[in-house]
């Protein structure tokens, strides 16, 4: 049987001389899978995700990412994989503001190797297209609504193909509709192209459309009850070529 | 390449920055190069006028005889001169006339009159603003040639007419030939001491001869000393007085001091556009730490970060420098053309160094003022950025 994608045991995080925030932190993803982090504010949701998206590392334990010990791992493998492998979507949407949307797409590609760049504005026209931002390639993003920022973010994080999509609270500066309709994107997305994701999220129907639900308490993950049916067999836009 | 891209967005993507960057630099570089424009037309000027009224570095003046025969003795006394001091020496006899007056359209003008022989010019190289200067050929007519005061206050150019005369002869007819810039002040004409041979022989009594002359190695008692052994040996008890006449190396002297504190001024200047980069750079320091602390999360390594900045910083200079030497060297040539040094004398060239200075000092600002966001987003961890 394959590896998952994600493979945590036994991690903990604690703050220099200070608290424990993450303690005893087993975690299984594979690939394709949708997996949601609930907590109250302050339960170190954000701090388990930027571990998971190797901005971050556990002070303790193991985290083997795609078959690899991240400990192990030198800074720039890191930042590589960090770049190639894994897509963030951020609660504030984080865009350059001076970047046209196109170019905020481009940014990860910007950084790849040489190879990796190849036809990466034709990929990132296409990822925008799939988001349904095709026409707004060449505008800034102050020019855009909450909603279509968060598109672009989303079309942003998945123009490198990542195999672990991390979303941070993608509703939280979102109204409800516009929020629900965001997820339902990266939803098919996500699935369109395999890519695991992981939602950090205190709204419980955000996590309810994803496959399942981990609750972050203590420092400690536990599985929550199962969720409620999500759209799993929904026909997807073309990002997944 | 990607890196000269992205800089090049963040130098396109905050045109306020960059067009700030650019002005503050284009001000400082052409401020400095201004500054040493002024100060070097300033030196070059006050040099001139040093050696067109003093005469190089070691020029002393002789005088002493009176009287009809001190010509005959002056003239003896500087052959004697330029053998003890060597072909490096140049001499010219001068002499003065209480009783001179000159003429000009029928009216007398107050004015100094030099005899002179016609190679004081190769001591004094006055620059010739008209015409000729004293020819050293006899002449039909008598030529006179005067300075610019005298050319300005009286009206007068290459070509006018003019008498020049003293109190035991009629004035003998004259034409002014050339108009020179002898640095002095007052009216003053001059006149070949060999065409008025007549005039200073009949009005003797109120002549005064002298020498002018310059050498390497001169100096006023070891010369005065010589021609003094020399009237001994000639038994024409004539006694020369010895005087240093020039003034150009204190001139210089003061002069580069006066130009020091000019260009610690355009240093000055220089330095304030540091900062203004700087400031410039460090206003944005938030938006730019934010921008780099997103690429980090997105895949850009950690070497990558400095690297956007640099270049970006580089590119803003540079584009400041391409734009701030020429409009500098524009305004060079306004300001030498209108405070230009007076005829004669060519302004100082174009200061390159100063301008490659003040476009490097620009790259190293604009440098320093983009480091601190660069050095902000390293020491920023990724993770911040999902706080953002």
């Amino acid at each position: 049987m394959a590896e998952p994608l994600v493979v945590v045991r036994a991690a903990r995080k604690s703050l220099p001389h200070g608290p424990v925030l993450l303690d005893h932190v087993d975690l299984d993803i594979d690939p394709g899978e949708a997996v949601a982090i609930v907590g109250r504010s302050g339960s170190c949701k954000s701090t388990l995700l930027a571990a998971l998206g190797l901005m971050d590392t556990f002070d303790a334990g193991s985290y083997r990412f795609a078959g690899t010990d991240v400990a192990r791992m030198p800074a720039h493998a890191l930042d590589a994989t960090r770049g190639a492998r894994i897509g963030f979507v951020f609660q504030r949407f984080s865009l350059i503001p001076h970047l046209s949307v196109v170019e905020n797409v481009l940014v990860p590609l910007r950084h790849a190797r040489a190879r990796d760049r190849r036809g990466g504005r034709a990929r990132a026209m296409e990822c925008l297209s799939s988001v349904g931002l095709g026409d707004a390639a060449r505008r800034l993003p102050r020019h855009l609504s909450g909603g279509e920022q968060q598109r672009v973010a989303i079309a942003r994080a998945l123009v490198r193909r990542p195999r672990l999509l991390l979303a941070d609270e993608p509703t939280g500066s979102l109204d409800v509709e516009t929020g629900a309709r965001v997820v339902d994107l990266l939803l098919e997305l996500v699935r369109a192209q395999s890519t695991a994701l992981v939602v950090v999220t205190h709204d419980r129907e955000v996590a309810a459309s994803m496959d399942r639900t981990l609750a972050l308490r203590s420092g400690t993950l536990t599985p929550m009850a199962p969720p409620l049916p999500s759209a799993h067999d929904r026909e997807v836009p073309a990002c997944s070529s | 390449m990607q890196l000269v891209r992205i800089a090049l967005q963040g130098v396109v993507g905050f045109p306020l920055r960059t067009a700030l960057s650019c002005l503050s630099l284009l001000v400082g570089v052409t401020g400095v190069v201004s500054v040493y424009a002024a100060s070097g037309t300033v030196e070059a000027t006050v040099v001139q006028d040093a050696l067109l009224t003093g005469g190089p570095v070691a020029t002393v003046d002789l005088t002493g005889p009176s009287g009809a025969a001190s010509l005959e003795q002056a003239a003896r006394a500087r052959r004697f001169a330029e053998r003890i001091l060597g072909p490096g020496s140049r001499s010219a006899v001068t002499a003065s006339l209480e009783s001179a007056r000159v003429t000009v359209a029928g009216r007398q003008q107050d004015a100094d009159v030099v005899f002179a022989e016609p190679r004081l010019r190769r001591i004094r190289p006055f620059p010739l603003l008209q015409g000729t200067w004293l020819s050293e050929e006899p002449q039909l007519v008598l030529g006179l040639v005067v300075n610019r005061v005298f050319a300005a206050d009286y009206a007068a150019g290459a070509g006018s007419e003019a008498a020049l005369g003293g109190t035991a002869l009629d004035a003998d007819p004259a034409r002014i030939v050339g108009v020179v810039d002898d640095g002095a002040q007052a009216p003053t004409v001059y006149a070949s001491l060999a065409e008025t041979a007549d005039l200073l022989r009949v009005n003797g009594a109120t002549l005064h001869a002298g020498i002018e002359l310059t050498a390497p190695d001169v100096s006023a008692s070891g010369i005065q000393d010589r021609l003094r052994q020399f009237a001994e040996q000639q038994d024409d008890g004539v006694l020369w007085k010895a005087t240093r006449r020039d003034t150009i190396a204190q001139q210089a002297a003061e002069v580069t001091a006066t130009r020091s504190s000019f260009l610690s001024v355009g240093v000055l200047g220089l330095l304030a556009t540091a900062f203004a980069i700087a400031n410039v750079g460090l206003s944005a320091l938030r938006e730019r730490t934010n921008e780099l602390s997103i690429r980090r999360a997105l895949g850009a390594s950690r070497r990558a970060v400095p690297l956007i900045m640099l270049v970006e910083s580089q590119i803003i200079a540079l584009a400041a420098g391409a734009l701030a030497v020429p409009a500098s060297a524009l305004l060079y040539l306004l300001i030498a053309k209108t405070f230009g040094a007076p005829y004669g004398v060519s302004p100082p060239p174009y200061p390159w160094a100063f301008a490659v200075l003040g476009v490097l000092v620009g790259m190293v600002t604009a440098l320093v003022g983009s480091l601190a966001p660069a050095w902000r987003a390293l020491r920023t961890p990724i993770a911040a950025v999902m706080r953002e």
